[in-house]
């Protein structure tokens, strides 16, 4: 099961937080997802990186990938 | 006629005086005083003058991981270090945290490789299977993920058991002593008490009391040796494995005091067939020994890993299964697979402080290079961390892997 989610930035201790966005058991449905939040959050200044990660039980998981907020979107993507 | 064409073979030793030409050598077993070539790699980086912000993530190095020389599969390995400064302003103590991350770029070619057949043997908490595979894989793992050629599952306790008994098929006939069969008593008394364990009661002979039984075993095999003595003896236990029924023939020997206790030895049997002999270690008539649970089981070595079953079970339960180990998961091309986290809790002294962060990756075994980069950050609200010095090192080591 593959997770996507991205890295917020907090104003107090501990200064961030992960956040899971939503879970696939495809690989071309998780990039799908990974678009749209990153299209989604393309604007949100707190947005540190997107992250896939492999769930390990119904409410955990470990990342595993993590993508820059300034990797370029392919060219397929939607405008933002 | 036909022509055919025989095998060439030559019966003894070869010996060249120059050098052999060749595009392959197969060979089971090469031992060689020196190899050309860098077999085993290693090569140093440096960074410096980088400034990292209050909960910014700041790039301190990128850097290439080469191509293994020779092409060989060979595990690989990043160790990053950095000496940093952090001034504070202030005379009172701050504390926060430091994180280093070693990540790698995840590259375009198909990256998974054959791990091998993986047995199901439980579940374990936490939503996790433990599988066994026999032999040594551990050099087939590394940081990422397993499954098979599309799923990605998490994976914890890998670990190696060289002797791991298979005590389904114990070698000893009545081991536990429920009656008197299977076993030959030579010199003193041998019952089977209450039909649970054995005793064996010196007689007045000179000769110690000692039963035996032969069991079939396989040359060069490692086999494990069990043995119990129950507290209400009045002698020592010796525990023999001989090649003969003569104690004087045995090849190992456990002991056991009048005490009482258990033991296993793992016992290597460079035979085809064994005899387990039990012996009244007195000379005293009538000093007895009460035995149980003998047991010779086959060992065998086998790699175990427990395997996330979030989003389905990718080991079946009952039929064995391939799995592979993905370094990067579910990766697309452009993401960075983090290999390494390393989070340091620090507390400062007054004003200007120093510290060093380290630590190692270990990335699995390849043959192709990487594009890599160390990152770090840190909670030092309103404060700057200043790297004055980091080096980066990066390995290359055979392992005996060059499975594709």
């Amino acid at each position: 099961m593959i997770v996507v989610g991205y890295e917020r930035r907090l104003e107090n201790e501990p200064y961030f937080e992960y956040v899971e966005d939503s879970r696939h058991s495809e690989k071309e449905d998780a990039e799908s997802a990974m678009l749209a939040l990153r299209t989604a959050q393309a604007d949100n200044e707190d947005v540190l990186l997107f992250f896939y990660g492999v769930a390990t039980s119904d409410t955990e998981y470990e990342i595993n990938l993590i993508m820059d907020v300034d990797t370029p979107l392919p060219p397929s993507a939607p405008e933002v | 006629m036909a022509l055919v064409q025989r095998p060439k073979y030559i019966t003894g030793a070869l010996i060249v005086d120059g050098s052999i030409e060749a595009d392959q050598v197969k060979t089971d077993s090469l031992t060689a005083n020196k190899f050309k070539g860098a077999t085993e790699e290693q090569y140093f980086n440096k960074f410096s003058g980088q400034s990292i912000g209050f909960n910014t993530y700041v790039t301190l190095h990128e850097f290439d991981f080469p191509t293994p020389e020779l092409e060989l599969v060979k595990s690989q390995s990043i160790q990053a270090t950095f000496n940093g400064t952090l001034y504070t302003g202030t005379s009172s103590t701050v504390g926060s945290t430091v994180y280093l991350y070693i990540e790698v770029k995840v590259p375009d070619s198909i990256t998974y490789r054959d791990i091998g057949v993986f047995t199901h043997e439980s579940f374990q908490s936490g939503s996790y299977q433990r599988a066994y595979i026999t032999g040594n894989y551990l050099n087939r793992f590394g940081t990422g993920e397993v499954g098979t050629t599309s799923t990605y599952r998490a994976y914890r306790n890998l670990r190696f058991e060289q002797f791991y008994a298979l005590t389904a098929n114990n070698l000893v006939a009545n081991n536990s002593f429920a009656n008197t069969n299977d076993w030959t008593s030579v010199s003193g008394t041998f019952t089977s008490e209450y039909g649970v364990y054995g005793q064996i009661v010196q007689d007045a002979t000179a000769d110690k009391a000692h039963i035996y039984q032969q069991v079939t075993t396989t040359a060069g095999k490692t086999y494990r040796f069990d043995k119990t003595v129950y507290s209400q003896s009045s002698a020592n236990a010796r525990f023999h494995l001989s090649t003969s029924s003569d104690i004087a023939d045995a090849f190992f020997t456990g002991f056991i005091s009048s005490a009482g206790g258990s033991s296993q030895h793992n016992v290597k049997i460079d035979y085809d067939s064994v005899y387990v002999i039990i012996e009244n270690d007195s000379a005293t008539q009538g000093n007895l020994i009460a035995v149980d649970n003998v047991n010779l089981y086959l060992t065998e070595p086998r790699t175990y890993v427990d395997v996330s079953t979030s989003g389905g079970q990718v080991i079946h339960s009952t039929i064995p299964t391939r799995i592979y180990h993905h370094p990067y998961g579910s990766a697309s091309a452009g993401t960075w697979r983090v290999v390494k986290t390393l989070i340091t809790s620090i507390r400062t002294n007054s004003y200007t402080n120093y510290f060093t962060v380290d630590t190692e990756a270990f990335l699995g075994i390849e043959k192709t290079s990487h594009e890599c980069r160390i990152r770090a950050r840190h909670f030092f609200s309103g404060d700057t961390l200043n790297i004055t010095n980091g080096t980066v090192m990066m390995k290359s080591r055979m392992t005996g892997e060059q499975n594709e």
